[in-house]
């Protein structure tokens, strides 16, 4: 998994840019495994305007460390805190993992 | 810096209005000047709370609207957004006005309209109180960052699920007193526990209300305060902090930063403690929010805020009141209203004039006004005259 992290703020990134879109300091790419745990999860069931529902959100926690939230993949079951996941791919909806 | 005091406040029924944004705003002020006894044309500043008038009724830039409706002709009037902190902030800068000697009379109003929209429009109006890039965008609401939150609350401190609910039903308890409140009846633990879900662990009976409403407060320097109302309520301490909205900024969740350095400065401010408070207005955008604010502003050890509600502490007869109004939960949250509304639910309390719902012989007040996921934090602390 390819990242962004901001040289500033350390926010993590899945798509380049020159700077960072919260605090505008420089980004630098870091190859990372794309595997993480769940730091915390919902499933929503009354959503954002559009978007279908249920779905699950989670706070990943990534191995090389820092969090991004995402999407887990459709077919998840109830995760747990803990559980291991893996980046599977970019949505329209950002990141999306796959509980491993 | 002088004194400063409460002389009024004012508020509309919370719940779904006919009257526009601005009328209700203009109500609130009339009824707080009234309180007061004092024309309009003596207030010399004005500043209004609102967060997203433009998104909920395609109107901006309503300080001198609502002004010039409640006839306070050509004033300063200036609009304070802060999300769901925006009456917080709005009152702090009415405190900071009159405390300067910049002037002797402030008038502070908070108002929001939300029932003209869809509830997936103002899910979606609402989650821009987050970080718009990382959050909403991945197709998160507030319901769902508190869902993160809790969850992982529960998973850290062992708070349960029960304990959560309960803090619905005690709220809805209180707010059946009170006759400004969006929803004046029970809710039981099982209805809480069983309701439809919203986002997990949080149900329908976990999420504050959708309201239109407005409140009002006029303030004027403590030296003079007499003068005005029988029974002025001192400012003792007016306090605000910030931090990063998007929960991946933060290394805790369970926490809030901003509510901590806030409570802190407040209580430093006003020179008591956490056992001297006799009553608080505590933010319940979801009965999990209690719980941590409860923690933060340290009247409950970490990991056990939720004791308060379950143990009765925080019910009416219990050691320290919490969200007499019936907080969020149940008297509404017209987001840019809720923080002065807390202002007027605590003056009527140190008045003694909160009838059914009555702290006996309250003499401190805390209210806690929270922004978004944690982003803005105000907190005042009032105190009856003697
Ligand atoms: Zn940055």
């Amino acid at each position: 998994m390819e990242t962004f992290v901001c040289a500033g703020c350390g926010r993590i990134y899945l798509e380049g840019a020159e700077r960072c879109g919260h605090c505008g300091a420089e980004m630098e790419q870091r190859q990372a495994s794309g595997r993480g745990v769940v730091y915390s999860f919902s499933s929503v069931h009354m959503g954002a305007q559009g978007m279908p529902t249920p779905y699950l959100l989670a706070l990943v926690e990534l191995e090389e460390g820092g969090r991004i939230l995402a999407r887990l993949a459709d077919d998840a079951s109830e995760p747990s805190i803990g559980d291991k996941v893996v980046f599977s791919g970019l949505s329209d909806t950002g990141p999306v993992f796959r509980i491993l | 810096m002088r004194g400063v005091s409460v002389i009024g406040v004012g508020i509309t029924p919370f719940g779904v209005r006919a009257e526009s944004l601005v009328a209700l705003g203009a109500i609130a002020c009339r009824d707080a000047l009234e309180d007061a006894g004092l024309g309009p044309e003596r207030i010399e500043a004005f500043f209004l709370g609102n967060f997203a008038g433009q998104a909920f009724t395609g109107q901006n830039h309503i300080a001198p609207m609502v002004a010039h409706a409640a006839g306070l002709g050509a004033v300063p009037c200036t609009r304070l957004e802060g999300a769901c902190a925006s009456g917080g902030l709005a009152m702090r800068q009415g405190v900071l006005a009159v405390a300067s000697g910049q002037v002797d009379f402030a008038l502070i109003a908070g108002v929001e309209k939300m029932t003209c929209a869809e509830t997936d429009q103002t899910a979606s109006i609402l989650a821009a109180a987050g970080d718009v890039a990382v959050e909403a965008s991945v197709g998160s609401t507030f319901p769902a960052l508190f869902g993160l939150i809790a969850r992982r609350h529960m998973h850290e401190h062992g708070t349960t699920r029960e304990e959560i609910a309960h803090v619905a039903v005690k709220n809805h308890a209180h707010g059946k007193l009170n006759p400004n409140a969006h929803m004046q009846k029970d809710v039981t633990l099982p209805q809480v526990m069983d309701a439809r879900p919203v986002a997990e662990p949080l149900g329908l009976f976990d999420c504050s209300l959708i309201s239109d409403g407005a409140a009002a407060v006029v303030l004027c320097p403590s030296e003079t305060a007499s003068a005005h109302h029988e029974k002025p309520v001192e400012v003792l301490a007016s306090a605000q902090a910030s931090d990063s909205p998007a929960l991946s900024d933060k290394r805790d969740i369970t926490s809030f930063h901003a509510t901590q350095k806030a409570g802190e400065e407040a209580f430093s401010q006003a020179g008591l403690s956490r056992e001297d408070v006799d009553l608080a207005e505590i933010h319940d955008c979801f009965t999990m929010a209690e719980i941590i604010a409860l923690e933060d502003l340290g009247f409950f050890a970490k990991g056990e805020g939720g004791r308060g509600a379950v143990e009765g502490m925080t019910k009416l007869g219990g050691a320290m009141p919490v969200n007499t109004s019936g907080g969020l939960k149940s008297k509404g949250h017209p987001v840019g209203a809720t923080g002065v509304a807390q202002i007027h639910e605590l003056t009527l309390q140190l008045r003694g004039e909160a009838g059914a719902r009555q702290v006996p012989g309250a003499e401190v007040g805390l209210a806690h006004n929270l922004g978004g996921s944690g982003a803005t934090c105000a907190v005042h602390i009032l105190g009856a005259t003697a």
